[in-house]
């Protein structure tokens, strides 16, 4: 059996990734440089991605790399979409279970990389935190800082109030 | 603002500042030249963390340099050598739509204005960025309120807009609910009832003038008694069905 045809990927801080093409190209980004230039030997480089990211973005690829494109776009207003929408597989939450710097870098990654459905699990793992806190709760959570006024502050509250009671 | 402080040995300091504002640095001319100033907040633009070299800077100074109104809470300045790096949570630095697609996920289907408003109370940008996106604002329940209904209308902007009139879980009754979205029938796209009284399966498709004309998909859940087998229901009064319509289901419910 040949072996699967190879690329080479280079992080931000110079580390080199030897990858089957099969699981770089989970990454819409590398798929079509790849289409652009024609295959070649020369590492692609990632400027926006440094090496521990890019060796946890890799991962997923590589236990992903026989799954089915994602399907196009669903209408994620739709009721029943949005219902399904934070479930996550087993395998992707524990792949997430990161601290809170490396899950966003993981996002900013899987955006630039353009790598949906693990821009997806990281969309989702966000959306699960967020879920049925209070405000206050959520900035202590991500370490957000208050900056309303304290009149400002008044006045949301005030025109808040019929939301609150629940 | 968060701040913190790194001391070497040589008694050198840096201040690492980072993300969402900069109100030390309107004051700071006294502490921090021009030059150095503009690079600040050009590197603030840039919303990145930033690491600013300074002549040694006494910590009394630096503190001088944030306001104390601008710390709250648990948030003070670490002083001590090897304290805790607290950097802010990187959430904020997200780009907009991605930061939108989290919030869309995390609202509840059925309350997803009491979620919305809620989180418009975390700070400024989350309220910005949340009333300037009227797609996230289009799925209005009768579980909101009138309030709630009223609020979603007015951020919608002319998103197209997803009803749900449920009689299992309202609370603002049928009449009024179609009332207020009448005002916006042009942009309704889905429209789902679920009741167990004809008359309320009938009527939201019963305009008083015309029928929706961007109407997608009509879901009706009419959970009926053995008695009423066999009676027709007549949507849209008799008119003509829009002719946007794609998708009509009828559920006994």
């Amino acid at each position: 059996m040949s072996a699967a045809p190879q690329v080479t990927l280079e992080s931000s801080d110079g580390e080199k990734f030897k990858v089957d093409k099969e699981v770089a190209e989970r990454s819409v980004l590398i798929k079509n440089m790849i289409e652009d230039v024609g295959e070649s030997d020369n590492p692609i480089p990632l400027p926006n991605v440094n090496a521990s990211v890019l060796k946890k973005v890799l991962e997923y690829c590589e236990h992903h790399r026989g799954d089915p494109l994602p399907a196009a776009d669903a209408d994620p207003s739709n009721d029943d979409n949005r219902k399904r929408a934070t479930e996550i597989s087993d395998w992707d939450q524990k792949f997430i279970q990161v601290d809170q710097e490396m899950l966003f870098e993981i996002i900013l990654a899987a955006n630039y990389m353009d790598i949906k459905p693990l821009l997806d699990v990281g969309c989702k793992t966000v959306a699960n935190m967020i879920k049925g806190k209070t405000p206050e709760e959520i900035r202590k959570l991500f370490n957000i800082v208050n900056d309303f006024t304290p009149e400002e502050e008044a006045q949301i509250k005030k025109e808040n109030e019929w939301a609150e009671d629940r | 603002m968060p701040v913190e402080m790194e001391g070497s040995s040589w008694g050198h300091r840096s201040a690492t500042l980072a993300n969402s504002e900069i109100p030390g640095f309107a004051t700071s001319s006294s502490t921090i030249n021009a030059v150095e100033a503009l690079v600040l907040w050009k590197k603030w633009r840039l919303q990145k963390p930033l690491v600013v070299e300074t002549i040694p800077t006494p910590v009394t100074q630096i503190k001088e340099m944030i306001s104390h109104k601008d710390l709250k809470g648990s948030e003070k300045l670490p002083t001590k050598r090897g304290s805790r790096r607290r950097r802010p949570g990187p959430i904020n630095l997200l780009p907009e739509e991605i930061f939108i697609t989290v919030i869309r996920l995390s609202i509840d289907a059925d309350t997803p204005v009491h979620d919305l408003v809620r989180l418009t109370a975390v700070c400024r940008l989350w309220k910005r960025i949340l009333e300037e996106a009227p797609t996230l604002w289009t799925g209005v329940t009768a579980a909101e309120g009138l309030e709630g209904v009223r609020r979603a209308l007015r951020m919608v902007q002319d998103a197209p807009l997803h009803l749900k009139f449920d009689n299992s879980n309202f609370t603002v009754d049928l009449e009024t609910y179609f009332q207020e979205m009448r005002s916006k029938i042009s942009q309704w796209k889905t429209l789902l009832v679920r009741s167990s009284d004809r008359y309320q399966i009938v009527s939201p498709t019963c305009p008083a003038s015309t029928a929706p004309p961007t109407l997608e998909l009509l879901h009706l859940i009419y959970s009926y008694s053995p008695a009423q087998v066999g009676d027709g229901i007549e949507l849209f009064g008799g008119q003509p069905v829009p002719v946007s319509l794609k998708d009509v289901w009828l559920d006994a419910g």
